[in-house]
């Protein structure tokens, strides 16, 4: 295990080009890798409908002021079939899904990709899951978005059966099996580690309570995360449910120098208020440049001054 | 005649280090494409007709093509086969277009319709709806690919819908269909590229290719398709004179499977280094160019 806090970053498996070239990932990946940082993150947008508002709809599952990073004709590469790629070019960094649109995953499909990457990834995967914001996915998909919380709940049960053992069963009103296997199962004991997506709401912290290693919080309280986790508290102490330890991911915010370059010490400074809060997964925001050599080096210095900020030993 | 290697995803050699090694080793030998197979689970115990024994490893297709991708340049990725009608089409259809578009346009993409219920069972999907799912999936799939913002099927439809990037290879990657049954050739003939059969012998062959060609003479193809291509995976013991045999029939690949032990139960690496020895081995004795 990686000491904590950790820190991580959100790499481009977008393009607002539709026919873009993708060497920059794998190389800011690698870079990433090689520098030192702990987790990469990457997202998923099986399709779009012509009509991205509800991004910007909190009803949906959108964010106030929120804009899609492409059009409907932007590019994305599938996440898991991606981070399997990037597992080839990698040796130690996590891979997350940040998140993934779980629901849309036959269950038990899910399971298996997930367990394997997992595998070929020696242990490195992080499943982040959320029920998006778009109603022509679930369309497309066969789905019906108004059972978007049942149906992501659901394919988290169904991984939970076939990780955790090797002759699986499992019954709801959507399915039942007994006696199979998925071999080979996850590196990681107990499974591949879910991050639930969320803003605070009795559902989040319900499927965080049952599934969750780690919270990945969204809107408002990601946007002040010091609040947030003292909402999501006081949303388990309402509900009942036990105050488990689990990870929880932090926008650190950036501090840019008069150059418009993202000022390391004084965004460091940052930190030490998120950890105290109950941050564990420090996420920063940096573009980086489209040289691998240079990439390298911006992180090989965002990964210094965290270290440094956090009293991390380096290894 | 093409070769390609089955079983790079599953048994014996099921863990990362063999997997990328076995794809190395077949690109640098001259071996055309590696092959995957699957099932998503096993029943246990081992219920028929599934021919696989519980325990059996099978790291999943598409995510193990994705990671050779990153190992290997030039030689192709196929899945041999996805059990079509297990998969949701959209998601499908992505993860095929982002391992195509990440390998360089590598991808050959092999489907049938499964034929062990217990796996339906698990994975959700009737049994009974296998034949019509998979003819709905082709078409949403294909229509995605070509940039078709609407499809309308019996079990997915959508409209103003889009789905970037699409696959490198113009209109999607070659698809393969399995499988032996009458509606297996006819959809086949209708709707793919190509057909590739499993465990093969050249009289079985043989039918089966009289039987694609007489569909296409009766039906035609689809406009700018090609003959049906063949690819089989003999059961046979493979040399010189089978090759030939099979040429004759107008088999375009043979995807070879040195032993069926070594895609059952789990990762040996050192078995698998009789795998690595068959990888070098073969392309000289059976002059591959």
């Amino acid at each position: 295990m990686i000491p904590l806090p950790h820190l991580s970053i959100q790499l481009h498996n977008f393009s607002a080009d539709p026919c873009a070239d993708w060497h920059t990932l794998a190389d800011h990946a690698t870079a990433a890798d090689r520098a030192g940082v702990d987790r990469l993150a990457i997202s998923d947008h099986v399709v779009f409908g012509d009509d991205l508002d509800d991004y910007a709809d909190p009803s949906k599952g959108g964010i106030l002021g929120g804009r899609q990073p492409t059009g409907p004709d932007g590019a994305w590469l599938e996440p898991l079939t991606t981070l399997s790629w990037l597992a080839a070019r990698t040796k130690r960094i996590r891979l997350q899904t940040g998140i993934l649109l779980a629901a849309l995953r036959r269950p038990i499909v899910l399971a298996k990709t997930a367990a394997t990457l997992d595998v070929l990834s020696g242990g490195r995967l992080d499943l982040g899951v959320g029920v998006g914001w778009q109603d022509a996915e679930y369309t497309a998909a066969g789905l019906n978005f108004n059972q978007r919380g049942r149906l992501l709940d659901h394919s988290l049960e169904v991984c939970r059966a076939v990780w955790t053992t090797s002759r699986a069963s499992y019954s709801s009103k959507e399915l039942t099996f007994e006696g199979v296997h998925a071999s080979p199962e996850p590196v990681q004991e107990g499974g591949v580690p879910i991050w639930v997506s969320g803003t605070v709401n009795s559902r989040t912290a319900r499927r965080l309570a049952i599934f969750g290693w780690g919270w990945i919080p969204w809107g408002d309280d990601r946007a002040d995360i010091v609040c947030g986790i003292s909402r999501m508290k006081s949303q388990f102490e309402k509900m009942g449910l036990d105050a488990i330890p689990f990870e929880v991911q932090g926008p650190v915010p950036v501090v840019k120098d008069n150059d418009g370059e993202i000022d390391l010490e004084r965004t460091m400074e940052g930190i030490p208020p998120l950890i105290e809060a109950g941050v564990t997964d420090c996420r920063v925001s940096i573009s980086l440049p489209t040289d691998p050599s240079a990439a390298e080096d911006r992180l090989t210095q965002l990964v210094a001054a965290f270290r440094t900020a956090t009293g991390r030993v380096v290894r | 005649m093409k070769f390609g290697f089955f079983g790079v995803n599953s048994g014996i050699l099921a863990d990362p280090d063999t997997m990328a090694s076995v794809a190395i080793t077949a690109e640098a030998n001259g071996w055309e494409s590696i092959w995957t197979g699957e099932h998503i689970v096993v029943s246990d115990p081992q219920r028929p007709p599934s021919p696989v024994l519980p325990g059996t490893h099978f790291v999943d297709q598409i995510a193990s093509l994705a990671f050779l991708a990153a190992h290997t340049s030039t030689i192709r990725l196929g899945t041999g086969i996805v059990i079509l009608p297990q998969r949701n089409p959209v998601v499908l259809a992505k993860e095929l277009a982002s391992l195509d578009v990440l390998s360089g346009g590598r991808l050959e993409a092999g489907f049938g319709v499964g034929y062990v219920p217990a796996e339906f069972e698990a994975v959700g999907v009737p049994f009974s709806e296998r034949g019509a799912r998979s003819d709905n999936h082709l078409d949403a799939m294909t229509a995605l690919w070509r940039g078709e913002t609407s499809f309308k099927g019996p079990f997915t439809s959508w409209t103003g819908v889009e789905a970037s990037p699409r696959p490198i290879q113009a209109g999607g990657p070659p698809i393969h269909l399995g499988g032996n049954a009458p509606a297996t050739f006819l959809r086949a003939v209708r709707r793919t590229h190509g057909w590739y059969g499993f465990l093969t012998t050249v009289e079985s062959t043989a039918s089966a290719v009289k039987t694609i060609r007489n569909l296409e003479d009766e039906l035609g193809r689809p406009s700018g398709m090609e003959p049906v291509r063949i690819s089989v995976s003999p059961s046979e013991h493979v040399d010189q004179d089978l090759i030939n045999r099979y040429k004759d029939l107008g088999v375009d690949r043979m995807i070879l499977v040195r032993d069926f032990r070594d895609v059952a139960r789990g990762p040996e690496p050192t078995r698998a280094k009789a795998v690595m020895r068959f990888l070098a081995e073969t392309p000289g004795q059976l002059n591959f160019n």
